[in-house]
């Protein structure tokens, strides 16, 4: 009866909810303000209970859920994210955005919730597939070229992966004949390969995440922020899920992961667009988040806050080109949250990224952690140059927005570890962002565009393909 | 059997890379899906040749677990091939070509 309650509080009530604000448009703001708050609290009680449910409907080859304190703080992160985003178009000027926009963000929140607590893998397919298809919708909202090929090219690349996906799923049932997580033995390394390179393709991972950028920055502001924000978890979160069931995948997820997070970082370090510059940073944290699965909690919400609000501050400034920033200079208002949400994202201490990076950095070992160290400079370094955008003259401070009040709260609240400040780890923190100063005063002058390179469509394909034939030999051998 | 289904697989990889024109790419996801989908139906007939409704003497039956995932697979890649299509509409109207290449190149400079 309980698994009955929670799935029908953040699945189904959302969707009809969802379904009910396509009538009533002017009770849209309410109904995404209830929908986000309902799985906040549910979130909250699983978390501090330490729920486990574990359940399968209609005897063996049903539908699969498990809820436990992984999918609570992914789920907080979801209602988080969706709370602040709604409160960002309140605040924005009614006519900004088209009328469908509510809705579906309220049919994004009910389907990334779903796939936070589904246990089997057809399951995990319908409701990631679902996602896609929504956010597809959200990237070419405004229907301008860009955004309709960002879009265009994020469906088939992802589908290409989720074919692939569907034939390690089809694999593993001939062997075991059942599509649950917990039934696959490490054993099956073909299978296990291909769901992983499925999915890694959905989560942006190393070269199986360069459609990434363009879909994420040509999208529009609250767009960005929710993608970047939480529909990339809907494909680390079954990663997690693997890793738990499976810790042979580990070395896997380890070189992609890491490879992947100093890909990333550094591609942004060369950028000089504000909002391809948050881009390449979620694929490059997005590696980092997998880099070492169980320790990475923290950061992964850490990560879902500071970079949704970024993206929603970016999307205020008027032009997109950091050259030109520099020269006009921003305003107060928005250079105050997005200084709080960059120190977020280069790990200072007393917010949610301090603790959470550091819980990943002392948690990983060799070569793992060598990589993890050199992506946390080249953080800084691309934090500092989006730091050092100048402040507009003549502005005054307006005070915070609502939600600035709640990215700010949220990330102090996560940043509240007493064990982590210690010495070593302070003066570990400024020695990065120090090297990231330094970094940032080297790279300042170049200017290259290599990175575009993995970008056009034929090369994303054919990279991801020999990227998955490659995992093939590796792991066969 | 397999084999032959897999390589319907293979063969709509390679239109999908070497392929330029969007149209082709689309159909030749489509074909991948499709092979998928044939995949799907040859590993439930492994367990038996007869529909799995109970008839007397008969032990044989389908599995029907693939068949019937596999529905909902068969529908999320028609809504994914007519989304597509209409966006690659959309994108028609600004850009009178298909050519992937081209399109890549009109905001490269």
């Amino acid at each position: 009866m309980e698994e009955m309650i929670f799935i029908f509080l953040c699945v189904f009530l959302p969707m009809i909810l969802g379904s009910v604000s396509f009538t009533f448009r002017k009770a849209r703001y309410f109904i995404a303000l209830v929908v986000s708050f309902t799985t906040a609290v549910l979130a909250t009680i699983i978390i501090t209970r330490d729920l486990t449910i574990h359940h399968t409907f209609e005897g063996s080859f049903g539908v699969e859920i498990l809820i436990d304190r992984v999918s609570g703080f992914f789920m907080l992160t979801n209602a988080l994210v969706t709370l602040g985003t709604v409160l960002f178009m309140k605040e924005k000027h009614r006519k900004t955005f088209p009328e469908i926009l509510y809705p579906l963000v309220i049919f994004l929140h009910a389907t990334v919730n779903a796939s936070f607590i589904s246990y089997d893998l057809f399951n995990i397919y319908v409701v990631v597939e679902l996602t896609t298809i929504i956010a597809f919708i959200l990237m070419g909202l405004e229907l301008t070229p860009r955004q309709i090929w960002g879009a265009i090219k994020y469906l088939m690349v992802g589908n290409t992966g989720m074919i692939f996906y569907l034939l390690g799923c089809i694999n593993l049932y001939q062997r075991m004949g059942s599509f649950s997580i917990g039934v696959i033995e490490p054993s099956m390394k073909l299978p296990i390969v291909l769901i992983v390179a499925g999915l890694a393709v959905k989560a942006a991972i190393f070269l199986f995440g360069t459609w990434l950028p363009d879909a994420h920055a040509e999208a529009e502001t609250p767009v960005s922020a929710l993608l970047s924000g939480v529909v990339i978890y809907t494909g680390i979160f079954p990663l997690i899920r693997l890793y738990s069931a499976l810790p042979n995948i580990q070395p896997l997820l380890e070189v992609l992961g890491s490879v992947g997070a100093i890909f990333g970082a550094v591609c942004a370090t060369l950028e000089r667009d504000t909002k391809r510059l948050l881009a390449f940073s979620t694929l490059s944290h997005t590696g980092a988040i997998l880099a070492a699965p169980p320790y990475s909690l923290g950061f992964m919400m850490a990560h879902g806050l500071f970079k949704s609000w970024l993206f929603l501050h970016a999307g205020n400034l008027k032009t997109r080109n950091m050259d030109r920033l520099r020269e006009e200079g921003i305003h107060v208002n928005d250079y105050i949250p997005l200084f709080i949400g960059t120190l977020g994202m280069m790990a200072a201490p007393g917010l949610g990224g301090f603790v959470g990076k550091l819980e990943l950095l002392n948690n990983s070992y060799g070569w793992v952690k060598m990589l993890l160290i050199s992506t946390a400079v080249c953080t800084a370094a691309y934090s500092f140059s989006l730091i050092s955008i100048p402040v507009k003259r003549q502005t005054r401070f307006g005070g915070f927005k609502t939600y600035d009040i709640l990215y700010i709260v949220s990330l102090l609240l996560l940043g509240i570890k007493p064990m982590v400040y210690t010495l070593p780890n302070l003066t570990e923190s400024m020695i990065l962002m120090f090297a990231g100063y330094l970094v940032y005063s080297l790279m300042k002058p170049i200017k290259s565009r290599f990175h575009n390179l993995f970008e056009d469509l034929d090369n994303i394909l054919t990279i991801a393909i020999v990227l998955v034939v490659l995992m093939m030999v590796g792991v066969l051998l | 059997m397999g084999v032959l289904i897999l390589l319907v697989v293979g063969i709509g990889l390679l239109g999908l890379l070497l392929k330029r024109n969007l149209i082709l790419k689309i159909i030749s996801m489509d074909i991948m899906a499709t092979g998928v989908v044939s995949y799907f139906v040859y590993v439930s007939s492994k367990t038996g040749k007869h529909p799995p409704i109970m008839m007397p003497n008969i032990s044989d039956y389908v599995d029907p677990v693939p068949q019937a995932v596999i529905l909902t697979a068969i529908v999320i890649g028609f809504a994914v091939l007519s989304i597509l299509l209409v966006y690659v509409m959309m994108l028609a109207k600004y850009f009178p070509t298909l050519d992937v290449r081209r399109i890549e190149r009109k905001w490269k400079k």
